[in-house]
This record gives structure tokens, sequence and C-alpha cells, in this order.
């Protein structure tokens, strides 16, 4: 039996079968993404002061990824007008680039994973940090206070880890982070790097509270991170997986129905537009900060 | 026309109709790619603002910037389905749930004496200092 709409639209809709399934799939869409953004919203504002982490992602990744991206969305449309034109090469060149474009930015996503996984955070003890406060301030690291743990948080590499201590390269403070205790002070003279060398800085594993790779339990910003941005990239995942079966299976369906197989990649590039707009939407919000 | 053109014996489309919907193909092309053109100078004017500090004006320019990339995406989304109106009014019903969500959870904070938090918020930033 002959499936009907899946080349004309229905009266009553507009729409044929596939593109109101995937407005229908989308509207859930928005709710998912719309209920985590709105969590975010919550945990951001209920954050102690100070606490919540500036500057520490790579913008010029993201910035990269999101020129991907919308790079991406404008070979899917060329890929859907080749085939409006019946030129199949030129269909499977823009569908490659579209696929190939995914799949970088699948890979930039797992070096920044790679990085969280290869960072940490130290809480030191708040009776402990007055010993540690001003090489700190001398180095130019990041640190902030944590009032509800009573400890003061110093993010950075693992150098190495010995018995009794741990020896860190800390992260830099952020070139525009406003400290209010500090703005009537001048700011403290930071020793220049001699050479490139990395500046380690010595912890005692007594004076540490807690410690931990900058992961989803780390801390509340960490868990929103991965799961916006492992949630999104499931669905770049979703899509290229999607886009290869068109390219390869199911582009035979050029032979015998070529409006639908237009059809079918019109509702795959709504899907692709959709999660593009998605990261442009996670990206000043999760990397802007 | 070009190497790569194939002709289908049994599914030829009308002529007209066929060079009508390519011409309309490509314009929605063109409009595409205008589109994402703005959507990357804005985003780029993002970047390049946070990395600028305005002073009093950060919240402003954040505001505006934000302004801007939520319309450019209310645009594109609304040029995707402008021609059909039961589509909108399904995606209308997910800007009501969402509303309603916002709504509801602001209302159980209030409930549960948690407070207005971005009132809460004001009012912490106001009397506080980062050590």
């Amino acid at each position: 039996m002959e499936i009907p709409y899946t080349l004309t639209a229905r009266l009553d809709t507009g729409l044929y079968n596939g593109k109101l399934g995937i407005w229908l799939f989308l509207a859930s869409e928005v709710m998912l993404f719309g209920a985590i953004f709105t969590a975010y919203l919550f945990v951001r504002l209920g954050a102690e002061d100070g606490t919540w982490p500036n500057h520490i992602q790579n913008v010029w990744l993201g910035l990269t990824n999101t020129i991907i991206l919308i790079m991406s969305s404008i070979t899917m449309v060329w890929a859907w007008v080749a085939l409006k034109e019946r030129k199949f090469n030129t269909y499977r060149l823009a569908l490659g680039i579209t696929i190939l474009c995914g799949l970088v930015f699948l890979f930039i996503k797992g070096v920044e994973y790679k990085s969280k996984f290869e960072h940490f955070g130290f809480f030191i003890k708040e009776d402990a940090m007055d010993k540690y406060q001003p090489e700190l301030d001398k180095m130019g690291a990041f640190y902030c206070a944590v009032p509800s743990q009573h400890a003061f948080e110093v993010r950075g590499h693992l150098h190495e880890q010995t018995a009794d201590s741990f020896v860190i390269v800390p992260d830099s403070k952020p070139k525009y982070l406003i400290d209010l205790s500090q703005k009537d002070k001048a700011a403290p003279a930071v020793e220049e790097s001699s050479g490139g060398e990395e500046q380690t800085f010595t912890l005692a594993q007594a004076d540490i509270d807690r410690f931990g790779r900058l992961l989803p339990a780390y801390g509340t910003y960490y868990a929103i991170y991965f799961l916006v941005t492992g949630l999104h990239a499931l669905h770049i995942v979703g899509g290229v997986v999607v886009m290869l079966y068109f390219l390869t299976i199911g582009s035979a369906l050029y032979q015998r129905k070529p409006e639908q197989l237009t059809n079918r990649i019109e509702v795959t590039g709504i899907f692709w537009h959709f999660v593009d707009l998605v990261w442009i939407t996670v990206f000043p919000i999760l990397y802007l900060t | 026309m070009s190497a790569d053109h194939t002709d289908f014996p049994e599914e030829a489309p009308h002529v007209h109709d066929q060079a009508a919907e390519v011409a309309h193909a490509w314009h929605h092309f063109h409009g595409n790619v205008k589109f994402f053109a703005c959507f990357l100078g804005v985003i780029l004017l993002t970047v390049l603002a946070f990395n600028i500090n305005f002073g009093s004006w950060n919240t402003v320019v954040i505001l505006i910037l934000a302004a801007l990339r939520s319309g450019l995406i209310a645009y594109f989304l609304a040029s995707l389905f402008k021609d059909f109106s039961f589509v909108f009014r399904t995606l209308a019903f997910t800007a009501v749930f969402f509303a309603g969500m916002i709504f509801l959870s602001m209302w159980d904070s209030q409930l549960k004496g948690i407070g207005n938090p971005i009132k809460d918020r004001a009012d912490v930033t106001s009397q506080s200092h980062v050590p």
C-alpha cells in the first residue's frame, strides 16, 4: 500500500508527513533544551558570589565550532538545492562536506573534553590559606573563596603528586575578572616567567579539603556544561548518522523517487538547523562567562 | 546544464514547475547564506565584546547582543514555517509550556520561602564582596 502525503502536502496541515513529523519532534526538543536552560538559569542565580567559573573555556575552540556548524548549515541547504536541480554529484559533495563539518565539530569537542579530564581543582582549607595567598598573588594565579565550604578554590594542571603534596601549575587570573576586594588596591606584581617555563606551585596535602578533576561531580557549572554539550553532541552524532545513511544506502532512492529523497533531505536539514541554533545559544552561555 | 545532470523518465516533473521550484530553492539558499552571515557577524561581535571591559555599560552591551541573537533565531524559525500556520500554532504551545514552566518554578520557589531568585541575587550582589 502506498503511504499518502510523502511527496505532497496534506490540505489540512499544509505539510507532507515528514515535515509535520520533524516539527513536532523539534517542539519536544525545544521543551527538552528549554527545561535544561531554565535549570541553568536557576543554578547560575543561586551560585555563591565569585564562585561561578569565569573565563575557563577555550573561546577560540568554541568559536571555531560555531563557524563550522554555521558553514555546515549552508552546505546542508546546498545539498537540498542540488537535489531540486537533480544534480546528484553536487548533492553528494554538499552532503559530504556537511558530514565532515559534523565530524570536525565532534573532534574539537573531544579535544575540549580531554582538557577537562586533565584539569584539576583544589579546595584549600580556610585557615591554611594565609601561607599560600602571597605566593598565589605574586604568580597572578586565580583563586576564589567558597564561603559555604570554608575553603579557597585554586584550579590548574597537576604537575606532580608526591606522598604529602601536590605540585600544580595554577590557572592565571582572568583578564577582566572584577575583584571587588582589590579595586582600591594596586595590582600585585606578577613575576614574569623567563623562557616560557611553567610556574609551579606546591600545596601540602594536609591543607587540602578536597580536590578533583573538572568533571560533572566537581561542581554545578561542570555538571551543566557536560550535560548541555554532551546532549548537543549526541544530536550531532544522530544528524551525522542520518546524513551518512542518505549519502550511501539511502541515496538509492534517488533513482526511483528523487522528489522523496529531496523531502527527506529537507527534513534532515531542518533538524540540522535546529542543532546549529541550539549551539549558537549554548556558546555564549557556557563559553562567554 | 552541468555534467552531473540526470534525467528521470518515470518521474519527470513538469518543466515549468521544476524551474519555479529550483528558482525558489536558490532564493531560499541565498536567504540562508545572508542569515548565517549576519549571525556569524553577531557572534563575532559578542566574542569581541567579551574581551572588552565596558565598565558600567557591560550589562547594556550584553543585553543588546543577546537581544540581537535571540531576534535572529526567532526570525530564522519564523522564516522556516511562515507558510504553515499549523506548525506555528504547534510551536506556540511550546512557548506556552515554556513560559508556564518558568512561572511554576518561580511560584514554587516563593511557596517554599526561597524567594525571588533574581531579586535576592541583586540584594546579595549589592552587599557582598569577592575576597
